[in-house]
Order: C-alpha cells, then sequence, then structure tokens
C-alpha cells in the first residue's frame, strides 16, 4: 500500500505526540480490536482478526510510522451482552481511542453509544444494510448502493424476477431483503417467499420444502454464519433429487457469503453468486502482492477474502491518518483520514467526509468447482456510499432492469 | 405485500427555528446527508417559504407567537428539539402541533426517523383532517336526506327502504354522495327517478 498525496500537516515537529501524555511517550497507541472469533460466525471474525494482525504487525515494523499499536483484543464470542463492556474496558481503562471491530449490525449499534462517549471512532469494515451514519464511526464496508443494487442489476435480468428471500432473524437479513423487495417490485418482479431462522438456527428442512414449491428464479441468501452453511447443504443436496436446485437452475446468491467461509461449505458452494468490494481472484499488482503477504504469514492453505483485506486496510488507514496528522484524536484522525488517498488492494481508497464511508467497486462472482470466486461483473470505478439511499431511485432502477431483460432476450435469441 | 418504498427526502428545504450551536450544526450536517438542505432561524420566524418541507424548533425555550401560523396549526410537520421534560414543555410543544421530536444533544442517530415519523404522521393528519370534513359536511347534509327520502315517498315509492335504495342509486350514477345529490335534488329530478307507474299517483299530493 502506497499513499498517493499526503499533505504534511505536522509542521515538522512531533509536538503533538508530545502532548498525548504518559500513555503515548512511548509512541504506543492502544489499538481496540473487538472480533467475535468463536460463536456462530467465527470464520469471519478470525478472518477479520487476522486481518487486523497483518496491518498491525505492519506498522509496528515499519520505521515509517514513529509510533506502534498495542493490541487491545476482546472476543465478545457473538454473545450480545459482551459487546459493551468489552468496549467500555477499551475506552476507560486501557486508553483506546480507536477500535475496530463488529461484524453484525447488533454488535455495532450496541457499542455506537458508549464510542460517542469517549468521542473515540470505531473501525467498521463489513458489508452493512445502511441507513447509518454516525460521526465516530468509520464505515469501509459496502452499504446497499454498493452491494443488493448491484448484485440485483446484474441478477434480474438474468435470472428472471421471481425471488425467495431468506435470512438470519434480525437486521441485517431484514432490512437488506426489505430493499431486494422493493427492487424486484420496481422490475415488476415478484417475491415469492420469505422466511427467517433465528440466530444460529439450523431448522433449514421446512425453508427447503417451500423453496421447492414457490418455483423461484433465483434465492437470496441472508443467513448468517452456521444457519447459512446448513441452509447451503440442504440445498446441495435437494439437487441430487430435483434438477430446480441446480445452481444453473435456480441460484442461491448473497451479499455477504465470502471466501472466508467456502471451504467450510465445501461443494454446497459451488455456482453460489455473491458480490463483494473485494474477491481473492483480483489479479491487481496490489491484490497479488497481498495475496503473498498473506500467504506468508499464515501459509498457503490460508484463505484471503475481503473480511481479511479490509480489516488490514482499516489498520492501515488509521496509520496512515495518525502519521498524517501527528494525533490519534478522532476528529484530528478523521479530518487527515478524508485527505487520503491510498492505493489498496481494493484499488484507490478514499473515505467521503460527507458520509464517513468509503467509495467502493462493487464485483460479482460465482463459486467455481475449485472454490475460488470468478468475477463475472465487475464495476468499472469505485462508487461513492449512498447510506441513505438518497440518490437511488427505485422507478429508474426497475426500468434499467427491463432494458437490460430486453437486450439479455437478444442475446440470447 | 408491497414493500416499504425506502422514503426519500432528496431536494427538500427544512427551517431549524435553533440558535445555531455544535448540536445544530451537526443536525444540519446530518441532514445534509439525506439530501435536505436547512436554513436557521432565531428567536422568530417571520414567515413560511411555500419551499419548506419540514420544521425543526427549540421546545425548550419556544414561546407563543414563535410560529408565523395559528398555533397548533402548522401546515408543514414540525419536529421538536427537547432536552427538558417537564410537563409544562411538553404541555406547549404538543400545543403546537408537533409530529415527532428529537432529544437534544442531537447525535447522527435518530434524525432519519424523525425526520420519516414527522413526514408520515403530518401526512396522516393531513388524511384524517380532510376525511373528517367530509364527514362533517355529509352530517350536515343529513337533514336534506331525510327531506328527499319523505319526498320521493310521497310521490309514490311507499316503502321508505326503497325509497333511500333509489336514491343512492341515482347518486352513484351521478357520481355524488348521496347527502351532495339530496342537497340538490328537486320533485321534478326526484319524478325521473320513479318507475314509471307509480309517478301518476304521487302527482295528486306533489
Amino acid at each position: 500500500m502506497t499513499p498517493q498525496s499526503r499533505p504534511d500537516r505536522r509542521d515538522g515537529s512531533w509536538g503533538c505526540f508530545r502532548s498525548w501524555g504518559t500513555a503515548l511517550a512511548s509512541g504506543e497507541i492502544p489499538l481496540g480490536i473487538l472480533y467475535s472469533v468463536t460463536g456462530t460466525y467465527s470464520l469471519i471474525g478470525q478472518a477479520c482478526l487476522d486481518g487486523v494482525r497483518l496491518g498491525l504487525e505492519e506498522v509496528n515494523r515499519d520505521p515509517r510510522y514513529p509510533f506502534s499499536f498495542r493490541p487491545e483484543i476482546e472476543d465478545p464470542g457473538a454473545n450480545i451482552d459482551h459487546y459493551l463492556a468489552f468496549s467500555e474496558a477499551m475506552l476507560r481503562e486501557r486508553g483506546c481511542r480507536h477500535i475496530i471491530g463488529t461484524i453484525t449490525s447488533i454488535g455495532r449499534k450496541e457499542i455506537i453509544p458508549i464510542i460517542e462517549k469517549y468521542d473515540a471512532l470505531l473501525w467498521y469494515m463489513c458489508p452493512y444494510e445502511g441507513f447509518e451514519c454516525c460521526e465516530n464511526v468509520i464505515y469501509t464496508g459496502a452499504c446497499p448502493n454498493q452491494h443488493i443494487v448491484p448484485l440485483f442489476r446484474y441478477l434480474l435480468p438474468r435470472y428472471g424476477k421471481r425471488v425467495y428471500l431468506v435470512g438470519s432473524n434480525y437486521i441485517w437479513g431484514w432490512e437488506t431483503n426489505r430493499t431486494a423487495r422493493e427492487l424486484v417490485q420496481a422490475s415488476g418482479g415478484e417475491v415469492v417467499g420469505e422466511k427467517y431462522l433465528a440466530f444460529a438456527s439450523q431448522d433449514v428442512a421446512r425453508l427447503i420444502e417451500d423453496i421447492r414449491e414457490q418455483r423461484a428464479d433465483f434465492v437470496l441468501n441472508n443467513l448468517v454464519g452456521t444457519s447459512s452453511y446448513a441452509f447451503l447443504s440442504a440445498y446441495h443436496e435437494a439437487a441430487r433429487s430435483d434438477p430446480s436446485f441446480a445452481p444453473e437452475s435456480r441460484p442461491v446468491v448473497s451479499c455477504n457469503l465470502t471466501e472466508a467461509e467456502l471451504d467450510s461449505i465445501g461443494p454446497a458452494a459451488t455456482g453460489l453468486i455473491s458480490t463483494a468490494i473485494y474477491f481473492d481472484s483480483l489479479e491487481s499488482p496490489e491484490s497479488l502482492a497481498f495475496r503473498r503477504r498473506v500467504e506468508a504469514r499464515f501459509g498457503a492453505a490460508r484463505r484471503n477474502s475481503v473480511y481479511l483485506v479490509n480489516a488490514y486496510i482499516a489498520v492501515k488507514l488509521l496509520a496512515e491518518a495518525i502519521l498524517a496528522c501527528g494525533s490519534d484524536e478522532s476528529e484530528a484522525v478523521k479530518k487527515a483520514l478524508f485527505e487520503l488517498v491510498l492505493e489498496t488492494p481494493l484499488g484507490t481508497t478514499r473515505i467521503d467526509s460527507a458520509t464517513n464511508h468509503a467509495a467502493l467497486r462493487p464485483y460479482i462472482g460465482r463459486v467455481a468447482a475449485d472454490s475460488s470466486f470468478k468475477v463475472v461483473e465487475a464495476t468499472p470505478q469505485p462508487i461513492a456510499a449512498d447510506p441513505y439511499l438518497v440518490d437511488f431511485d427505485a422507478r429508474d432502477f426497475g426500468a434499467e432492469v427491463n432494458r437490460r431483460s430486453a437486450m439479455q432476450l437478444r442475446v440470447v435469441k | 405485500m408491497t414493500a416499504f418504498r425506502t422514503p426519500n427526502f432528496r431536494g427538500w428545504q427544512v427551517v431549524v427555528l435553533h440558535r445555531e450551536d455544535a448540536g445544530m450544526r451537526r443536525l444540519a450536517r446530518q441532514l445534509e446527508r439525506f439530501g435536505v438542505t436547512c436554513r436557521f432561524a432565531w428567536p422568530k420566524l417571520e414567515s413560511l417559504d411555500p419551499a419548506v418541507k419540514a420544521v425543526f424548533f427549540d421546545g425548550d425555550s419556544g414561546y407563543d407567537g414563535l410560529f408565523p401560523w395559528q398555533a397548533g396549526q402548522p401546515p408543514v410537520p414540525l419536529i421538536a428539539l427537547m432536552r427538558s421534560e417537564a410537563p409544562g414543555r411538553l404541555e406547549w410543544v404538543l400545543a403546537q402541533g408537533i409530529c415527532s421530536h428529537l432529544v437534544k444533544p442531537v447525535q447522527s442517530t435518530g434524525v432519519y426517523s424523525a425526520l420519516v415519523l414527522a413526514s408520515h404522521s403530518f401526512a396522516q393528519a393531513q388524511e384524517q383532517e380532510a376525511r373528517i370534513a367530509a364527514l362533517k359536511t355529509r352530517l350536515r347534509l343529513r337533514p336534506e336526506v331525510i327531506r328527499t327520502v319523505l319526498a320521493v315517498m310521497r310521490l309514490g315509492v311507499f316503502d321508505e327502504d326503497k325509497a333511500y335504495a333509489c336514491i343512492r342509486a341515482a347518486a352513484m350514477e351521478r357520481r355524488m354522495t348521496v347527502e351532495a345529490f339530496c342537497a340538490t335534488a328537486d320533485d321534478v329530478s326526484l319524478r325521473a327517478l320513479l318507475p314509471r307507474r307509480r309517478q301518476s299517483s304521487g302527482l295528486g299530493r306533489a
């Protein structure tokens, strides 16, 4: 990662550093890391933690940074009761002004009040359902105009407009499915079913039966963790006796399934279509270099994914911003951050000062037999985040889908 | 099931009737993120630009005469900005006809839902008011309906229910409410409604 342009705001001195007090006299900056590496979505948590670790080790080794990060790691174990206490301890007792963490929106929303109270910054790097813009959060994951909208723009003209929606019973599934419903209806399509499973539930048999009956064109899977794995496995099993479950006939699609989980899902993931702002199969020099670093650090068998890479980038963004402004105070860091333009494995990365969100380049990928994502569509340029879908018009979307459907028909003929 | 349309405030203008301080600038910044531009005014709003779609106001320091409209009848959704929870303050704020509120200090969380709730409940209240006004008009015209039923009976339809059915059918045909039809009907137009054979018997008494 190389900074393209970084204004030198240090005025030739490290005066700001001295004012940090005893905790920072040694140039050691405590960094809160809050990921669930145990519990139902532990694979994602582990990918995030590894990404942070890789970034942190690079920063601490690099003499360019006159400071080092001291990791303060906690594992809430996907148990919502632990998030608040852990983050409060990081902020109050361990002097953290930055926490990189949380995967689910429940987790994030749980700790936002305490982050605001201490005027700290939360670095959130997972895809989420949008409709949030907190001054004390930096959002580097995709929001709806960067995940579900491009995914459905790709799918509806190609696979049809009868859609089945499934999800885990919480805000991510509910809201992403609501947006999906709006997109489907605006395109003149139909949501033929919508079902939710309790968190960590593996009771998927009824879901499979209902999908069999409803004859959807594709299934949007917003289940998380073990529920998702159980569902994909049962879906794959159903395809043995019922060809309608074959991925070429009725694919399962997702906004949050990545390489981090593919190994655990196995052949059941083949044919699955997902959108992400990064796939390990991207061939850019930054991406190839990053993959080599992941291999060197975690071994050749370690799967790289958007979670790993984006957690790594979050640490690098934070380090670059602190380097630029000479302080870890949240306002100064934000100001410096908004000026940064970094070449990262995602491409050119910028954080928009109007929304605190990253401009991102969504990709659509299909899981091949070798368990890697083959990119089937790439957005040419990074798209600015539109967390409240202000510049989105469902009618325009519908018109575009129908125009593309007509083109698709001509291609098929 | 129809999808709940994503609320969109792109291009909205709002007025914030409050001293401009850091909290209010945070509010303005959050509003900008929804595509809303805002103008500050304090201590008084002299007039309301017709382009303004909603008004946020200081519920803690608000006073009678703050708004350029009759108390309790805002032409746009009103959103109170409150720190105080004193019943007297809440009473005053309620009397202004608020549609939602935001607790001060204003944070980024809550602004969007306050605007969604306010615009929704304002639209709902307006719809209800229009419906109540229409019902009031119909209620006022009820005596006209009785007069017309009696007139039709006098003209020869001796059954009360049949007389009413006759009037109702005529009103529907003209796409009018029964009340509006009755208010304009006279014996000549009523006679035209009646079955042929009954007309003569009514004429004598008319």
